[in-house]
């Protein structure tokens, strides 16, 4: 199967009062691990949320190997909402056996696998977990629905540190590296920076660098946090 | 893949309510059934009340499964599983509409113990016999018409239902004023249903396969206060169709095809 290339031409997204991105032109292609980098309010999520087709561009065309986004395009794109967006009636168990029969692709062996590495009770009720494990049951999700594409957005954001570390851990041992693309957005440069294959800066909704990370260090001698420091200046 | 996924997640996801829902209904109906006696044989007419007030039950539950996945923001889940809109929004339609069926059988089943008790009651006292002879016809009628019930008020409360959740899905689509769009289109829609079931080309339509004649008076009048009485009005027909139920059909599935594709296409989670 050739590749998927993700592409937005001359993407802009308006709400109500404001423009959160403006003429966005980006082609990615599998695999590898795309850090979305920028301040808060930059269009980060927005940018994701138009790559998983939950949201509608204003102007533009958001595409998949040149067909039009939709939601429906859920069976090769995964996305991981920041805020808080599992059932919480469900058990850790029923949340893995509703992905299971509705999407394609999942591994539930991998599921099950993934929350016992991270100790996640499958008998209790989403609602009763902690934060932490919350945001961990949400990446076992995520990352067992074995799609093409995986769109992240803040994996890391308020967690603490042992979560955090956590959640990379999964996704530097689970993502197929060879098949898979990740693009996740974060402000958090310096605890992904390793992983990162490419990188987009953004803010006030237009993209202001993006680059190969190995080129951009060999560019720019400094590591990744100086180059954001710089550019998002 | 299965949508029977979603239906267990649907069904679990407005089981307690469901239940909360239906406890209270039957507290009600008891009340209601003890309060006859103890205040007045008429109290059975809430029970009519609730008839008429499942017309909006399936719109309402819709509507609320709807709104708390935005809510509740699992909605980035939801629009996010790769299944068809018809299946996502069936799946709710369908949970919604079995709670509506249970909810709608057992007031029915409560209205009739409710006319039984009244006639028992009304034969009980003194000057009851004629109003008791005039709840036996209410009775009748009552019997007569729950064919045309569980017809007529599912079809009303779905439709009711579809144009809730065009309303609340145009919200989705387009802001500020994406609701307001779909109210104004989906009220324009209904004026010109009503209309045009009232038309001679309506009739053309939807009068052939005859099916059979409801009798039911025109209008049952009760008055309660110190002179009680029923007024049972004229008898007349109401033939029924199959071209009036596949009519109906045909605009629910359309309404729905139209929702299924807004929700794949369209709409937004925030």
């Amino acid at each position: 199967m050739n590749n998927l290339i993700l592409s937005l031409n001359d993407v802009s997204k308006r709400f109500i009062n404001q423009d959160a991105l403006s003429r966005v032109d980006l082609k990615l292609e599998q695999p590898g691990i795309v850090g979305l980098i920028g301040p808060n309010g930059s269009g980060k999520s927005t940018l994701l949320k138009l790559m998983a087709g939950l949201v509608q561009p204003s102007a533009g065309q958001v595409l998949l190997s040149d067909k039009k986004i939709t939601r429906r395009s859920g069976n090769q794109i995964a996305f991981l909402a920041e805020i808080d967006s599992l059932y919480s009636f469900q058990t850790v168990e029923e949340a893995i056996h509703f992905y299971k029969g509705t999407t394609p692709y999942f591994s539930k062996e991998k599921a099950i696998e993934m929350a016992d590495i991270l100790k996640l009770d499958h008998k209790k009720k989403i609602k009763s977990l902690s934060k932490g494990n919350r945001a961990r049951l949400k990446i076992v999700l995520t990352l067992a629905r074995n799609a093409p594409i995986l769109l992240m957005d803040e994996p890391l954001s308020g967690l603490d540190p042992l979560v955090r570390e956590d959640i990379l851990k999964m996704i530097v041992s689970y993502v197929d590296v060879e098949k898979q693309m990740v693009v996740l957005s974060t402000h958090e440069v310096a605890e992904v920076e390793p992983f990162l294959d490419y990188v987009i800066f953004l803010k006030d909704g237009k993209i202001l660098l993006k680059d190969n990370v190995d080129s951009l260090r060999e560019k720019r001698n400094t590591s990744l946090v100086e180059s954001m420091k710089e550019v998002l200046a | 893949m299965s949508w029977t996924s979603l239906l267990k997640k649907e069904w679990k996801a407005s089981s307690t309510m469901f239940g909360i829902g239906l406890l209270a209904l039957l507290t009600i109906y008891l009340l209601i059934y003890f309060g006859m006696g103890h205040y007045s044989p008429f109290l059975l007419l809430l029970a009519f009340a609730a008839i008429f007030a499942h017309l909006l039950a399936v719109g309402l539950d819709l509507l609320g499964s709807l709104r708390k996945e935005w809510k509740e923001n699992t909605v980035y889940i939801w629009m996010n599983l790769p299944l068809p809109g018809w299946q996502l929004l069936l799946s709710k339609l369908l949970i919604t509409f079995i709670q509506f069926v249970v909810s709608l059988l057992i007031t029915l089943v409560f209205t009739y113990i409710f006319i039984n008790r009244a006639i028992d009651l009304f034969q009980q006292r003194v000057n009851g016999q004629e109003h008791a002879i005039a709840m036996e016809t209410v009775r009748s009628t009552f019997i007569e018409m729950v064919p045309y019930f569980l017809l007529v008020i599912p079809f009303i409360s779905v439709l009711l239902a579809l144009g809730v959740a065009f309303i609340f899905l145009m919200s989705k689509v387009t802001r500020p004023f994406g609701g307001v769009i779909g109210a104004v289109l989906i009220g324009g829609f209904f004026y010109g249903y009503i209309l045009l079931i009232h038309t001679n080309l309506f009739a053309t339509m939807t009068h052939w396969g005859f099916i059979r004649n409801f009798a039911f008076p025109e209008q049952i009048m009760f008055q309660g206060g110190s002179e009680t009485a029923i007024d049972v009005g004229q008898e007349i027909l109401h033939p029924l169709y199959i071209g009036q139920i596949f009519f109906g059909v045909v605009v629910l599935f359309g309404m729905f095809v139209l929702l299924s594709w807004l929700l794949d296409r369209k709409v937004q989670v925030g």
